[in-house]
């Protein structure tokens, strides 16, 4: 996600003030993706302050994306049995809130109804 | 090929309204992630098969006396094991569950990180482990010396190298 090391090149004119300089460059900091994912781009008139941001350990992602319902509940066996057999169901209504959202968005032909 | 006997072995709470389209033949469900004797709900979310197998989408809709640290859900229908990764939001936290404690039919799972804030009715998923942190960046601040009237030289304004880290 992030450049190593992020170059960031600023123009600037000879009349420019120290205060002109210094707000274009935060401008540029500002617009840069890679520092304002973790930086938070202070300051006034030729200071620039760049203020480190609280980042969450994000990025979670689904072990498992669906693609289709199960159409029976079961019982876990507690032999060797590593295999069940199954019904299941690609298209279907079902009762809404028994399944989760993040998984429903990958379940195209399951619809949830109010019952 | 081997007929399925689809009888359900449980009374679970009907989820299905509606058959409209199903799979021919049935599936194949991998066992080995669940935890022996306990239920997989009707229309509990597979996976596509992956080698002809399916997998079981783990999930959990919370209960009251849930924290970001540690979940309370319903003991007879999750499938979340020691070391599972588990989380709220996709592109969220995803903590590692430490310890499965049951009483009363309600499973308390500690995890190993806060996630996000939780209510009554939220689902909990199985995840990947968490990615990793943003990469090392290093900053440089630099500029030319170059003749604007409004600059003057500093000798303390050079270059700044350093690498910075996200607050975790």
């Amino acid at each position: 996600m992030l450049a190593s090391p992020v170059v960031i090149s600023v123009a600037v004119t000879n009349d420019d003030t120290a205060s002109e300089v210094a707000g274009k460059m935060r401008n540029a900091l500002q617009a840069n993706a890679s520092v304002s994912y973790l930086f938070d781009i202070l300051g006034d008139d030729e200071k620039i302050v760049l203020k480190s941001k609280t980042l969450a350990p994000g990025g979670a992602v689904l072990k498992n994306v669906p693609n289709a319902i199960l159409k029976s509940p079961f019982v876990v066996p507690s032999t060797t049995q590593v295999i069940y057999m199954a019904d299941a169901f690609l298209r279907a209504d079902i009762n809404a809130g028994c399944v989760g959202s993040e998984y429903m968005s990958f379940l195209k032909g399951v619809i949830e109804v109010e019952y | 090929m081997k007929q399925i006997q689809t009888a359900s072995e449980i009374l679970t709470k009907k989820n299905i309204l509606n058959r409209i389209s199903d799979i021919p033949g049935g599936v194949s469900l991998q066992l080995s992630n669940l935890v022996a004797g306990k239920v997989v709900e009707e229309a509990s979310p597979i996976t596509a098969p992956d080698s002809g197998k399916r997998t079981i989408c783990k999930q959990a809709k919370l209960l009251t006396g849930s924290t970001t640290t540690a979940l309370k859900v319903l003991s007879t229908t999750n499938q979340f094991k020691v070391g599972n990764f588990i989380g709220k939001i996709v592109g969220g936290i995803a903590a590692t569950i430490t310890e499965i404690t049951t009483a009363s039919g309600i499973d308390t799972i500690a995890l190993s990180t806060a996630i996000e804030a939780v209510n009554v009715g939220d689902f909990v998923y199985e995840m990947s482990a968490a990615a990793t942190a943003p990469a090392d960046t290093t900053l440089n601040i630099a500029y030319a010396n170059d003749t604007c009237s409004g600059l003057t030289d500093d000798a303390t304004s050079e270059a700044i190298v350093g690498s910075i880290y996200p607050t975790t």
